[in-house]
């Protein structure tokens, strides 16, 4: 069962595959009125004409109306060069930055004579209030990135934006605003690949086609369906100039401070040891390349990334010996094609894919690599492809369509290395000192076998499941710009999709056995000693699962249509009205229809300009989201039928213990109610000087009818540790899956943040965020099939009260700081974090679960005390603070060309404060289990034409 | 103990208010809303512990069922009818002793009759409070009373044992002490629960089998089928707690 566990754990985390459920906006707008500069009064029938390398096509014109009044839609982000010109006059020159989902106000005083005098300097503007929207978050570009130490890894970026923090270091996924880490909508250019299996993001992509990227957390217009956040990549595109984008980073062992193996500091390669340090490096090499194949009509962009890393934990107790490190090969590639046969269309086709082979992945974990033998070690090999294809036609100005078609297929094989990668995947060598010992020789018939006393993992990798998931997505829209009692700017839209998964299940040996027996063996001997042999049986034997090998199915549909408007019925005031329907079906393996959901989502914003110069807004918001499709409950089905037995010293053998998963071990709630979020949001944006902008938001959300499993078949004893029999008589786990009324989560914060870039040298980004989250919604799912029963409010009901409390994403204060400064060439940007600790709750052992199941004080509690609630006390990880820096040279200023030398510090002060804690009620309980990674230094190269 | 019938049952039937239309679901619910679980002041924490509880007789008053979990919120509500002591605070005793053995709540006890909703507060193991938490104990019933020379005395029934065990054919049982032992599984108790006669409190006695293949089971059958004698007879009557559970 804890080799499924871990299987299932690691799957959700690192899943990938696609979906697209909502759309995002790929462009942005130009907003403003020309006035005259001395009365104030409108300046109707001025031309104005706006250019920019990143629009294909010739350049957009407009006429300011009767009010002065001026929007160019529709504009791909970039800067772009604004031109107001008037019969007879000069016109005057602006260059402004658009970027995707935002309008960007220029306010424009004209004269005659003004005119004449600002000709002569064109200074590039950042007007950031967006001052016609309710929706939070941030835009974060590539140029902003390149600029701080960053992993070459989209998702890193988001984690910057306020209000959404990362619960696992080792894994980029977010809460944003309170939302489990299964609740946000990854969107790449517009379309949604977001895995439909797991509700993660999907895909890999190569970092540097990522030309911005838009983290919505909320206040979101109707266009958009999401629990939680949406984070919508741009990617790089061509232009009517060639460009070359070319790097390599090195990241050696000798660089970095190597990792620990245990829970104190000294518990790791120590300086001077004669021994080589264990392997930690990484190597990555980037091409892009874009240019026009016909100027002004068709452009291109493609990008190669390549990269090798490798990780290790030294050698440490129980095994004592150097495990195989980690290590992958990964290639992103993407290519993106725009086209614009004349200015009444644009289409853009664009490609990803992203291989990647896993070895050894148990290595790089702190919980696994000194307590599993190099034989046992598990791989994943991973990837797929997806596609997209917009098409966009410009009628007028007051009417334009969308089109978006996309298709994506991914897969997932993971499980133990000698199947999944063949037995010349295996290194025998740093696991397997001895070739004599038996447990060195490979053999795939072998059964996993886990000491549950020291949790060492003997013989076989863990068991095979080899995931397969498409999804097709089809979002026409329709937007429409019009005069009826104010100005209107509204949209239409349907949103389709269709997703299948397939989960395939294989158990070497036909076992996965839990050994060493419990309490610990008489002589206190763990690890080989304590191994089950089934022929001879004895206090080693513990417990056994079979899980059926086969293949099983889900697929689902989802249908969404919204209509949305921007009223402005006056002009220093906006609403926002929008209602939008959904309706999701997912079906099971067997047939069975798992979910059949509909939703209404109205929205309802404010916004008003407070100081009518579009420098001081205030928003206030109503939004409800639904989730109406995930294959997760439909997958969550799916599980095999699992049997696991009990060895029984009286009679030496194997006994029953309880079966789970199968046709048989669920049931479907068909009245389950449809999983929403609920946001009342109010914010205060005001442009503090030049290119800046501050802001405070306030956020109240509630995530109601989360999807889980409620065990209905055991019955347990009043304390919650023994089940006493079964409703059905049958030893089994039966799980309903459905929404229930007590699953929700509730969010509070308040998020401050300033985003400045006051002169060309500066770039700033602040952001923090004051907030509590709490209720009993911890988890989604994660017990269903046994997996995890100690994570959920419905396996045990005794146990149900404990899981009220802070949540596990309850970080109360959370502070970032990038910032950078460019002098001649000569860059200096650093990222800083804070985070405090997140909450952890004890848990007790529960001997029927066979495992730290149980609770004894709210959730994010330790009660201390056995007998007095007065003694329940908060028990948090430590707070986290980290600063990665960069330094980088453009040589351009002394070789007319721009080969950048680049040098990063990650963890500049090599702090390594705990990032997980012994929970267990042990005797290491609270011990640290992992801490930050430590100081790593990186060089890079850089050569952009 | 709630609406107690004293001196004959410390659970009678509860004059607390259960939810509308309440059933007991042995699986949802963690304890009975339909049930009031007796509350207790001190926990068997020490060496000192005797499972002998003094009975403070609540009376009910149509407050929730299980709503009160603790001496603490016992003593302070309104809803039910308590008798102060001297000080005022914990309630007046009224005299009757009951034999409750406090235990831990995780161990099994047979016959484990699970799917019987009444098991809550069953024959063997019932459920009460400390202090908002759940605690188990084993009924052992009201000890009974009788009036000697000296005043009020503890009224006993005996517990015998055998000192000669032998196995069912008569052959000396390997490893047993000479003197045999109680508990067993040899022993005869005078007057089980339910029998006139039957208390919580026994005096220890032992008994030589006439007959090692023909053993007593009965109390009748001590007297016709071997000889009662004190423990040891020099050191006095020897006494020892023998809770028996409602058949």
């Amino acid at each position: 069962v804890r080799g499924l566990i871990r299987a299932a754990t690691i799957l959700a985390l690192v899943a990938g595959s696609t979906a697209a459920f909502a759309a995002g906006e790929v462009n942005g707008r130009l907003v403003g009125t020309v006035m005259e500069a001395q009365t104030g009064a409108p300046v109707p029938g001025a031309s104005v004409t706006v250019s920019g390398r990143s629009l294909i096509g010739p350049a957009r014109t407009v006429t300011t109306g009767d009010d002065g009044r001026y929007e160019v839609v529709e504009l791909p982000p970039g800067s772009y060069d604004i031109e107001v010109s008037y019969s007879g006059v000069k016109p005057i020159r602006r260059r402004v930055v658009v970027r995707q989902g935002e309008a960007t106000p220029v306010e424009i005083q004209w004269s005659a004579e003004l005119a004449e005098a600002e000709t002569t300097v064109v200074v590039e503007e950042r007007h950031m209030t967006r001052p016609d929207s309710t929706q939070t978050g941030t835009v974060v570009s590539a140029d902003s990135e390149a600029k701080i130490a960053i992993n070459h890894r989209y998702q890193q970026i988001v984690s910057q934006a306020a209000g959404i923090t990362q619960p696992d270091p080792a894994s980029l996924q977010f809460s944003v605003k309170g939302g489990s880490i299964l609740a946000n909508r990854w969107l790449v250019d517009g379309m949604d690949v977001t895995d439909p299996t797991s509700n993660t993001w999907s895909a890999n992509i190569n970092f540097d086609s990522v030309a911005s990227v838009d983290i919505l957390t909320g206040g979101m217009e109707a266009q958009y369906n999401s629990l939680g956040g949406v984070v919508d990549l741009i990617t790089t595109g061509g232009s009517d100039e060639w460009h070359v984008d070319t790097s390599f980073y090195v990241n050696n062992v000798n660089f970095s401070t190597s990792n620990k193996y245990g829970s104190n500091l000294w518990n790791g390669y120590r300086a001077f040891d004669p021994k080589p340090a264990p392997p930690t490096s990484s190597y990555q090499a980037n091409i892009n390349v874009g240019g026009p194949i016909l100027k002004h009509r068709l452009w291109f962009n493609v990008s190669l990334e390549y990269l090798y890393e490798q990780f290790s934990v030294p050698a440490g107790p129980p095994l004592n010996i150097q495990h195989p490190a980690y290590f992958r090969h990964q290639v992103l590639a993407r290519g993106k094609l725009t086209y614009a046969p004349n200015d009444k269309h644009r289409l853009t086709l664009a490609f990803n894919s992203d291989p990647a082979w896993l070895y050894n992945i148990d290595g790089r974990f702190y919980g696994l690599s000194n307590y599993e033998r190099g034989v046992a070690e598990t791989q994943q090999n991973q990837g797929g492809f997806f596609f997209t294809l917009q098409w966009e036609y410009f009628k007028n100005q007051n009417l334009n369509t969308m089109v978006q078609v996309g298709f994506q297929q991914e897969t997932i094989d993971f499980g133990s290395q000698g199947i999944i990668g063949g037995a010349g995947a295996i290194d025998y060598g740093p696991g397997c000192p001895n070739p004599m010992d038996p447990s060195c020789t490979y053999d795939a018939s072998r059964p996993r076998h886990v000491n549950v006393n020291d949790n060492t993992a003997w013989f076989q990798g863990q068991p095979v499941q080899r995931e397969l998931i498409y999804d097709a997505n089809f979002d026409p829209s329709i937007s429409l710009r019009g005069k009826l009692a104010g100005y209107h700017d509204a949209k239409i839209g349907l949103q389709t999709k269709y997703a299948y998964g397939q989960n395939g299940y294989q158990t070497p040996g036909g076992y996965v056995y839990n050994d060493g027996g419990l309490p610990m063996n008489s002589n206190g001997m763990s690890g080989a000693a304590g191994l089950c042999d089934p022929t001879t049986g004895g206090i080693n034997c513990y417990q056994r699962t079979a899980t059926q090998d086969g293949t099983l199915k889900a697929q689902g549909v989802s249908v969404g249509v919204f209509i949305q408007d921007r009223w402005k019925p006056t002009k220093w005031l906006t609403i926002v009205p929008g209602i939008r329907f959904d309706y999701g079906w997912t079906q099971n393996n067997y047939g069975q229809t798992v979910s059949s959901l509909f939703g209404v989502g109205p929205r309802l914003g404010a916004v008003v300009d407070l100081t009518r110069d579009q420098k001081t807004i205030f928003t206030a918001y109503y939004g409800r989201a639904n989730e109406v499709m995930s294959l997760m409950p439909a997958f969550a089905m799916n599980v095999p039928v699992s049997t696991t037995e009990q060895w029984d010293l009286a009679s030496n053998s194997w006994k029953l213990l309880n079966t789970s998963g199968g046709p048989g071990g669920y049931q479907i709630d068909h009245n389950a109610k449809t999983p929403h979020t609920d946001e009342f949001s109010t914010s205060l944006r005001r442009e503090i000087f030049a290119n800046s902008v501050a802001s405070i938001e306030y956020t109240y959300k509630q995530i109601s009818n989360i999807w889980d499993g409620q065990e209905i078949n055991q019955i347990w004893d009043p304390t919650g540790t023994k089940v006493r029999g079964f409703a059905n008589g049958q030893p089994q786990t039966i799980y309903l899956l459905t929404t229930p009324d007590k699953n929700y989560r509730i969010y509070q914060g308040v998020d401050f943040s300033v985003e400045a870039r006051p002169s060309p040298n500066w770039d700033v980004w602040a952001a923090y965020t004051l907030s509590w989250l709490y209720g009993p919604g911890a988890e989604q799912l994660g017990q269903v099939g046994g997996a995890e029963p100690g994570f959920s409010a419905f396996y045990n009901p005794r146990q149900t009260m404990f899981y009220d409390g802070f949540l596990p994403e309850d970080h109360r204060h959370n502070l970032k700081v990038r910032a950078s400064y460019t002098w001649k060439g000569l860059t200096v940007g650093a990222l800083f974090t804070y985070l405090s600790g997140a909450p952890l709750s004890k848990v007790y052992f529960n001997s029927y679960d066979g495992g730290y199941t149980n609770r004894r004080a709210p959730q994010g509690n330790d009660p201390t005390s056995p007998n007095s609630y007065t003694g329940w006390a908060e028990f948090r990880q430590p707070d986290q603070i980290s600063v990665d820096a960069r330094a980088q040279y453009d040589f351009h200023h002394l070789i007319k060309a721009h080969v950048i030398l680049l040098a990063d510090f990650f963890n500049l002060f090599n702090i390594q404060e705990a990032t997980a804690l012994d929970n267990t009620d042990t005797a290491t309980f609270a011990s640290v289990q992992n801490r930050q990674k430590p100081f790593r230094f990186q060089l890079g190269l850089r050569y952009l034409y | 103990v709630f609406d107690p019938d004293p001196g004959k049952n410390a659970f009678t039937t509860p004059k607390c208010k259960a939810p509308d239309n309440y059933v007991y679901d042995l699986r949802t619910d963690p304890y009975a809303l339909n049930q009031q679980g007796v509350i207790f002041t001190d926990l068997p924490d020490d060496a000192t512990y005797v499972p002998v509880i003094a009975e403070v007789a609540v009376t009910s008053a149509s407050e929730a069922c299980q709503e009160i979990k603790s001496e603490k919120t016992l003593v302070t509500q309104t809803d039910v009818s308590l008798p102060e002591n001297s000080m005022g605070t914990h309630g007046k005793p009224d005299g009757n002793y009951l034999a409750f053995a406090t235990v831990d709540p995780r161990v099994d006890f047979a016959p484990d009759a699970l799917n019987d909703p009444a098991t809550f507060f069953g024959p063997t193991q019932h459920w009460g409070w400390y202090g908002r938490f759940l605690s188990t104990f084993i009924d052992g019933g009201y000890i009974p009373y009788t009036t000697d020379a000296m005043g009020n005395d503890v009224a006993t029934t005996q517990i015998v044992y055998v000192v000669n065990p032998t196995d069912g054919a008569g052959m000396p049982v390997a490893g047993a002490d000479p003197k045999g032992a109680p508990g067993s599984g040899l022993d005869v108790i005078e007057h089980a629960r339910g029998q006139a006669g039957y208390s919580p409190v026994c005096q220890v006695m032992t008994y030589t089998a006439t007959s090692a293949a023909d053993l007593p089971t009965t109390a009748a059958d001590v007297a016709t089928k071997g000889t009662i004698d004190p423990v040891d007879p020099m050191a006095g009557p020897v006494y020892a707690y023998c809770l028996g559970v409602t058949p």
